[in-house]
């Protein structure tokens, strides 16, 4: 009781610093800088908090850890910004966003949807927060319990979801893109046996292919291409009667009423998904759209503009960067890359999440439950103020900015590792980013498939030692067989509704 | 379109056929299933198989067209046929043009430009190019856009995120 009353005093006292103007300030200047790397093509929020890591070390623990929090939850809003407007994913957690932002912008509402999203990402990230409040040791419960087995089609259910998400009509080519996707991730030195795989000779393959060059590649450098010689397609419609703030802020609340349904269900997926170790907000934004999609009144809709679409996947990614620091909290087991960086960053400033870092520094904890809450609020703020603004700039005719996002993509390719190799990748994947489009094979799958590549690998040959080489655990244990079956159904029933609708039309 | 969309496939069925080889030759210590080739051979035979799916329904789809052409029309209505096949041949000239002037340019920027001079006079060189030949801007706004962009990109990744600039 005494230890009780005594955590609750200290929660007090680390939420009301959370309040002094340096901590303020830090928020709002790391939450911008989040933004701003975000909404650039290829820099990723993984990339800025592992630079802001070795900057932080000399600030005290709590402004380093406040300035982590802000660049990462910044970090992955802002990928919806270039979504929207330049039909670009500033990270791979914003490639659905694209999906029915970008037909918004072209409809003259990029400005309602970028405030729309504003306020869903801020409103997603909260009720991530709630969640890791209240449900933090039974999520962390479950997450133990999912072994190889479900990792292995938890990673598959979200490349092929995508597939079947992003294919317009064929859905093989969209499995064909993803299945790609997971060939490009064995490129390199394997990681169970150093065995270098796919590599030629070519000393520089031996590290892999890195993600974020051929996701700047396909998406990127493939949609300067396509915007330059189609300058038509491009063309933003002009509405006659523009809304002021004030009246977006107030329709993407009473969209709140109208798409609640779709706001809840994709935060408790963006939320559940950010608690798997593993995972994190990329496959969230996935899996949420899909559900959105399979469960909306209006299907056709999406890909074309839809509201539901671009609410589901921005609330679900920004509820999964909640979701990450349950496993991180109560297990030390970072949920994704950007969280295992955070975590580097709370050692390197004395700390050690675990299982005993609720009762070690009860205070850590209610610091970052607050400064999540803060960091997401002065998010929405500064997102509506920064959207009318960016959208403006982005209304440059195509001829000017997409020269322009040729630079901050060789720039973004570049900063990863410093090395002239990966902008030679990021013009390959152009490339093959421009075929594809061509045969309207959809790019996001083979993203996703670089991205769970390695997830996916690993735990298919570990489920397979620990199994003793058999495959039936694949398919007899409970989470996993629940897992094959809400797969097989998510991929067989639209396919079979859609050859019912061809044989009625018919 | 046929036609190319056939070779694209013919690729890929000998590109993903090469691979699966070449996974099956990776040394297994222990048994095949933990070996490293194991993960890529099963990607490999499953994209094979999609690229058979993707051949049968070109070939489906050429199929149909074939049928479709020989159905019987009108004058008018071949005419046109005829004359909006004549404009999207002309799309497509443009298209295929203007692609391939912004290819040479991010190769010559990326290739020749980046290597031989420092990334903000390339980046420089690049914009106006680009900006000349695609955009109606007035010649002088070019210059300032893509002078002040060059000049701003090169202070913010030196000064502000101390990084080093492409070469």
């Amino acid at each position: 009781m005494i230890r009780r009353k005594h955590m609750i005093n200290e929660g007090i006292i680390t939420f009301v610093s959370l309040f002094s103007p340096t901590t303020l300030l830090l928020m709002v200047a790391g939450t911008f800088l989040g933004i701003v790397v975000g909404a650039l093509p290829g820099l990723t929020a993984t990339m800025a908090v592992s630079l802001l890591v070795s900057l932080t070390y000399g600030m005290k623990s709590a402004d380093a850890l406040i300035m982590l929090l802000s660049v990462y939850l910044g970090g992955i809003y802002g990928g919806s910004r270039s979504a929207i407007l330049l039909n670009i994913p500033g990270t791979p957690s914003s490639a659905a966003t694209s999906l029915d932002g970008w037909p918004l912008n072209l409809k003259g509402q990029g400005k309602l949807a970028g405030i729309t999203v504003t306020t869903f990402s801020a409103l997603g990230g909260v009720f991530g927060l709630v969640m890791l409040v209240i449900a933090c040791p039974p999520l962390a419960e479950l997450a133990l319990k999912i072994g190889y087995w479900e990792y292995f089609w938890l990673a598959l259910m979200g490349i092929l979801l995508s597939a079947s998400i992003t294919s317009e009509a064929k859905i093989y080519k969209g499995i064909l893109s993803g299945m790609f996707g997971l060939l490009i991730s064995s490129v390199g030195i394997d990681a169970i046996h150093g065995y270098p795989r796919f590599v030629f000779g070519y000393q520089k393959l031996m590290g892999g292919i890195n993600l974020v060059p051929a996701m700047i590649g396909l998406f990127g450098i493939a949609e300067v291409f396509s915007a330059l010689t189609n300058q038509e397609s491009h063309n933003i419609l002009e509405r006659k009667t523009e809304e002021t703030i004030l009246m977006a802020i107030k329709h993407s609340f009473r969209q709140l009423k109208e798409y609640f349904r779709v706001f809840s269900i994709s935060s408790i997926i963006g939320t559940l998904i950010g608690a798997l170790p593993g995972t994190g907000p990329d496959i969230a934004s996935w899996v949420a759209y899909g559900t959105a999609k399979r469960t909306s009144k209006h299907k056709e809709e999406f890909g074309n503009g839809s509201w539901e679409g671009i609410i589901s996947s921005e609330t679900a990614n920004n509820a999964a960067t909640s979701g990450v620091f349950i496993p991180l909290l109560t297990m030390g087991i970072p949920g994704d890359a950007v969280s295992a960086v955070i975590m580097g960053g709370m050692q390197l400033h004395g700390y050690r999440p675990g299982p005993t870092f609720f009762y070690d520094s009860p205070g850590l904890v209610y610091f970052m439950v607050g400064a999540l809450l803060l960091v997401n609020i002065v998010m929405w703020i500064e997102g509506v103020a920064i959207t009318p603004i960016i959208a403006k700039i982005l209304k440059a005719p195509v001829g000017i900015i997409m020269p322009i996002v040729v630079v901050l993509c060789v720039v973004g390719a570049y900063t990863i590792n410093l090395l002239k190799f990966d902008i030679i990748i990021m013009l390959l994947f152009g490339f093959l980013g421009m075929v594809m489009r061509r045969f309207k094979i959809p790019a996001a799958p083979m993203t996703l498939g670089i991205i769970l590549g390695p997830l996916t690998d690993l735990s298919f040959r570990r489920g397979m030692m620990a199994g003793q080489f058999s495959m039936l655990p694949f398919f007899t244990r409970p989470i996993s067989l629940f897992l094959v079956v809400a797969l097989a159904m998510a991929l067989i029933l639209p396919q079979f509704k859609k050859m019912r609708q061809t044989k009625r039309n018919i | 379109m046929i036609i190319s969309e056939l070779v694209a496939c013919l690729l890929c069925l000998s590109g993903f056929c090469f691979l699966l080889v070449n996974s099956l030759r990776m040394p297994y210590p222990q048994t095949f299933w933990d070996s490293p080739g194991a993960f890529p051979m099963i990607i490999s035979i499953i994209l094979i198989l999609i690229c058979f799916v993707w051949l049968f329904d070109i070939l489906s789809q050429q199929k149909k067209k074939k049928k479709g052409f020989y159905s019987g029309r009108g004058e008018m209505e071949n005419q046109a046929i005829g004359e909006q096949k004549q404009n999207e041949a002309l799309k497509k000239k443009r298209e295929r043009r203007q692609f391939i002037i912004i290819s040479i340019l991010v190769i010559a920027y990326l290739m020749v430009l980046m290597p031989l001079l420092p990334f903000p006079i390339a980046t420089f060189i690049f914009l106006t190019a680009c900006f000349l030949i695609f955009s109606k801007t007035k010649w002088w706004k070019l210059l300032i856009i893509s002078g002040s962009f060059s000049l701003a990109i090169y202070l913010i990744f030196i000064y502000v995120l101390r990084l080093p600039m492409p070469r």
